[in-house]
C-alpha cells in the first residue's frame, strides 16, 4: 500500500511541476495588441514635430517625401531609418522590418510579444486597421 | 582607432583629416570613437545624431552598423563589411535643417 502511494506521488509530482512551469511562463508572456501607424524612426522620434509626424520633412519639401507613406519609405530606404509603430506618444521598434515595410504609412493593428527593455515587438502579426 | 566628431553643424568630421571619409580593410576589426554634439534638434530617445552604414549601390544596411549617438564621447567595437566597395554613413536622427546632408563616404578596400 505504501509503495503504491509513493508511486502515485511520483506520477503527480512531475505533473504539478509542469503546471507550475506553464503558469510561470504564461505570467511572463508579454503578448500585446497595439493600434497605431507604421512610420520611420527619424520622424517618429523627432521632438520638434508636434504630431510626431512627417510634417517637418514635407514642410521642407524634401525630395521623395510628399505624404506619410512616401516620407516613411524615403527615411527608411534612402536615409537609413527603421520602420516603427507609433501609438499616440509611444514609439515601438519592430523586429521584422520587411513585414512592417509592407504597411508603411498605414494605420495598423499589431499583435506580438513586447520586450519592454528595448520597446521592441517581436514575432508579430499585422493587419490594416479600420 | 577611428575618431569621429558628429558635430552640432550636422557634419561628420574625422580626426586629423580634411576630407571626411573613412577607409578600412574588409572584415577588419574597427574601433570607432565618436564624440557627438547636439545640433538644433534631437531625438525623443535622447540621441542627437545617428551613424548608420549603408552600401552605396543599393542603400542596404550593414548589420551591426546602426548606431545612435548620445551627447558626448562613446566608443564602438565593430567589424568592417566583408564586401569591398563604397558605402555611405548616414545620420538617422533629424538633427537640424541640414540633417539630410549629414553623410560621409566610407570605403572598404580588399
Amino acid at each position: 500500500m505504501k509503495v503504491r502511494k509513493i508511486s502515485q506521488f511520483r506520477m503527480v509530482l512531475p505533473c504539478c511541476a509542469l503546471i507550475l512551469l506553464a503558469t510561470l511562463a504564461f505570467g511572463k508572456d508579454n503578448t500585446v495588441t497595439l493600434h497605431g501607424s507604421i512610420e520611420d524612426s527619424q520622424c517618429a522620434y523627432n521632438v520638434h514635430s508636434d504630431g510626431h509626424s512627417h510634417d517637418w520633412m514635407i514642410k521642407k519639401k524634401v525630395e521623395g517625401a510628399t505624404d506619410a507613406k512616401s516620407c516613411t519609405n524615403h527615411c527608411v530606404r534612402d536615409m537609413g531609418g527603421n520602420y516603427v509603430l507609433v501609438v499616440k506618444n509611444e514609439v515601438y521598434r519592430l523586429a521584422d522590418q520587411d513585414l512592417a515595410g509592407k504597411f508603411a504609412g498605414d494605420k495598423v493593428k499589431i499583435t506580438g510579444i513586447l520586450d519592454p527593455a528595448t520597446q521592441t515587438v517581436h514575432h508579430f502579426t499585422i493587419e490594416q486597421d479600420k | 582607432m577611428i575618431e569621429v566628431l558628429a558635430d552640432k553643424d550636422s557634419h561628420y568630421k574625422i580626426g586629423g583629416q580634411k576630407v571626411k571619409q573613412i577607409t578600412v580593410k574588409a572584415g577588419e576589426p574597427v574601433v570607432l570613437k565618436v564624440e557627438a554634439r547636439k545640433g538644433k534638434t534631437w531625438s525623443r530617445d535622447g540621441a542627437v545624431h545617428g551613424f548608420t552604414l549603408l552600401r552605396a549601390r543599393d542603400h542596404a544596411k550593414v548589420p551591426g552598423w546602426d548606431l545612435e549617438l548620445k551627447p558626448g564621447m562613446q566608443t564602438f567595437t565593430l567589424t568592417a563589411p566583408t564586401e569591398p566597395g563604397e558605402y555611405e554613413v548616414m545620420c538617422t536622427v533629424i538633427c537640424s535643417d541640414d540633417h539630410e546632408g549629414m553623410r560621409m563616404k566610407f570605403v572598404v578596400t580588399p
